[in-house]
């Protein structure tokens, strides 16, 4: 190396020095609170990658929903599928020392939880089913998109299909309970004069969500990143009894109302049952427990940033009637167990028993050496709550819609530090936690 | 395991090139860009994250300078203007290096010091600009050149 580099590299003025965060845990408690962008980005970075190979063709499976009687009957008990594809295993995760594991449980504590409302409620749970005929579904998706693509094919025994007809491509990824498809135009559009305003433009992207299924839709989105001249884009959110799903349709047009691209799922609901919630007051209690969980981040394949379509109605809500049973759970942080495997009497699938299980907790076991630590509360001043549903993958492989609450918060000291944490309400009777861990360094 | 590995060279990176902000500033500009990540966690790409992240700094750190300016320019309206210096000319000793270094333009300078001091590749300093593996390639070489030459002047001087 000549003199040059060498003394240019000995004026490095952080070299010997390596930066440690002066608080690394209290840092990652702040951030893996803060809202992350669902990512609509990558799902639909991911479909216009997809564009270039594909074509579509198909039939939107018409499932709908199956009533099914869960009145007076209990509940499966929800077990959720292991945490290990929570974002913030990614993100701040790390075994330290080769061989061996120290989880850190992220410790929030909150104020202003007894600003909320005190009642609980019912809800209905669903369960998503993907459509039978993955290839079907794609040509539907085209048809009611009035594009024509050509008949869908698969190379990799059905992981995928493909059609490429002569201005439209599609493709659809099939996974556990929906297929994600995307409709993309072939050519790349010139600019094109706006002759549709983006009044229109919202209603075409309507009239094509309800369409491509029966689920309500809720109010449209439209931006137009590029200007006057560029793409409109259009979002259409999916209802379910009424709530946000946190899932969509996605339209982009030109300006004279050309179909340039269209993403979404499909599947069908089923109505798993009606669990009792806690009420938003007491549900805060289980923000710790849930954390894991509560990001909506299990589910695989990006499912719960998703866009959705799909076939069939729904009933219930987010409490709208008054509890069967009286609601379970502690509001208070202190109380919060630690993710625990509870053997429990009743199957996550198959028959439905008649009460919530009982017994003692007992805490994971896991081979390698763990060393468990609660990092420092880090103080939530609560500002406010929503309910929605939310999408979960379960252990027994289903996907489902779940009733969640989503709060809202700022650290507090600092109230332009925005925080948001979502939970399933559900009676904690009937939710197994036992395969969620808070993080894990 | 992101933020754990990224820390430091995020972190260094910052300080490096933290002046005219405070040492107090650090933890917050580190938290900033982790932030940053949390909220776009899925555009972040895998085999490139520390680079992604290094070029995520570079925005959050002009921000933060450019913030800083702005109050230092209210609070000092009837003052003369402070001299525009890089950051580097208050944290470089080496008066050949420091004057090799001030005689490059930003973007010379900062791919010099992505490859020297924060041990960036070309592969990756094209990540941080968004620009072709070759045209970092490119641009590296050149800038290694015209510090040679303007530190050979420099020093003979």
């Amino acid at each position: 190396m000549t003199s040059f580099e060498e003394r240019l590299i000995a004026s490095d003025p952080a070299a010997g020095a390596p930066y440690t965060s002066a608080n690394f845990d209290a840092m990652i408690s702040r951030i893996v609170a803060s809202p992350y962008e669902k990512s609509a980005t990558a799902w639909r970075g991911f479909k216009f990658r997809m564009a270039g190979s594909v074509a579509a063709a198909s039939l939107l499976t018409a499932l709908g929903i199956t009533a099914l009687n869960t009145a007076g009957s209990a509940l499966p008990i929800l077990g959720f599928a292991a945490a290990s594809t929570h974002k913030s295993a990614g993100f701040a995760t790390q075994s330290p020392t080769a061989g061996t594991f120290m989880i850190a449980r992220l410790n929030y504590q909150f104020h202003g939880a007894d600003n909320f409302p005190t009642q609980g409620g019912v809800a209905t749970s669903y369960t998503l089913n993907a459509p039978s005929d993955p290839a079907a579904t794609l040509s539907d998706v085209a048809k009611v998109l009035h594009v024509d693509v050509a008949t869908p094919s698969t190379t990799d025994n059905g992981q995928s299909f493909t059609a490429n007809g002569a201005q439209y491509s599609g493709w659809l990824v099939p996974y556990a309970g929906y297929d994600t498809w995307g409709v993309n135009v072939n050519a790349t559009q010139s600019t094109s004069v706006p002759t549709q305003s983006p009044d229109q433009l919202k209603a075409l992207a309507v009239s094509f969500a309800q369409a491509l299924g029966t689920f309500d839709v809720g109010t449209a989105s439209v931006d137009a990143p590029g200007g006057p001249t560029g793409p409109t884009n259009v979002t259409v959110p999916i209802l379910v009894a009424g709530e946000n799903t946190g899932m969509d349709y996605f339209f982009s047009f030109a300006g004279d109302g050309t179909l340039l691209n269209a993403g979404g799922d499909s599947f069908a609901i089923q109505p798993a049952g009606d669990y009792p919630l806690l009420s938003p007051a007491d549900a805060v209690g289980q923000i710790n427990a849930q954390f894991a969980i509560s990001m909506g981040m299990l589910a695989t394949g990006g499912i719960a940033s998703a866009s959705s379509s799909g076939t069939g109605t729904s009933s219930g809500g987010v409490g709208s009637h008054p509890p069967p049973t009286p609601a379970a759970g502690d509001a208070t942080t202190s109380t919060v167990a630690p993710p625990t495997t509870q053997p429990s009497t009743q199957p996550t699938t198959g028959p439905i028993t008649s009460s919530p299980p009982s017994g003692p907790a007992t805490p994971p076991s896991d081979a390698a050496p763990t060393t468990t630590t609660t990092l420092a509360p880090t103080i939530v001043d609560l500002t406010g709550y929503s309910s929605q549903y939310g999408l979960y993958t379960l252990t027994n492989g289903t996907t489902m819609l779940l009733p969640i609450y989503v709060y809202d918060g700022t650290i507090e000291g600092d109230s332009s530090y925005q925080v948001r944490f979502h939970v399933v309400p559900i009676d904690p009777s009937y939710l197994d936690l036992s395969t969620v861990q808070n993080s894990v360094y | 395991m992101l933020a754990l590995e990224a820390t430091p060279p995020i972190g260094a990176y910052l300080r490096r090139r933290l002046y005219p902000l405070a040492a107090a500033d650090l933890d917050d500009l580190v938290e900033e860009v982790l932030l940053i990540a949390w909220r776009r966690f899925d555009d972040i790409p895998s085999d490139a994250q520390i680079p992604w992240l290094i070029g995520v700094a570079r925005n959050v750190l002009r921000n933060a300078v450019r913030k800083q300016r702005r109050i230092s320019t209210l609070e000092s309206r009837l003052r003369p203007a402070p001299p525009d210096a890089a950051a580097e000319d208050y944290v470089i000793a080496d008066q050949s290096v420091r004057e090799a270094l001030g005689s490059l333009s930003d973007d010379d300078r900062e791919i010099l010091l992505l490859h020297f001091w924060d041990g960036r590749t070309s592969v990756e300093i094209g990540v941080i600009f968004g620009i072709t593996t070759n045209a970092a390639a490119v641009r590296l070489s050149r800038a290694q050149d015209r510090f040679r030459r303007n530190f050979d002047v420099v020093a003979a001087e």
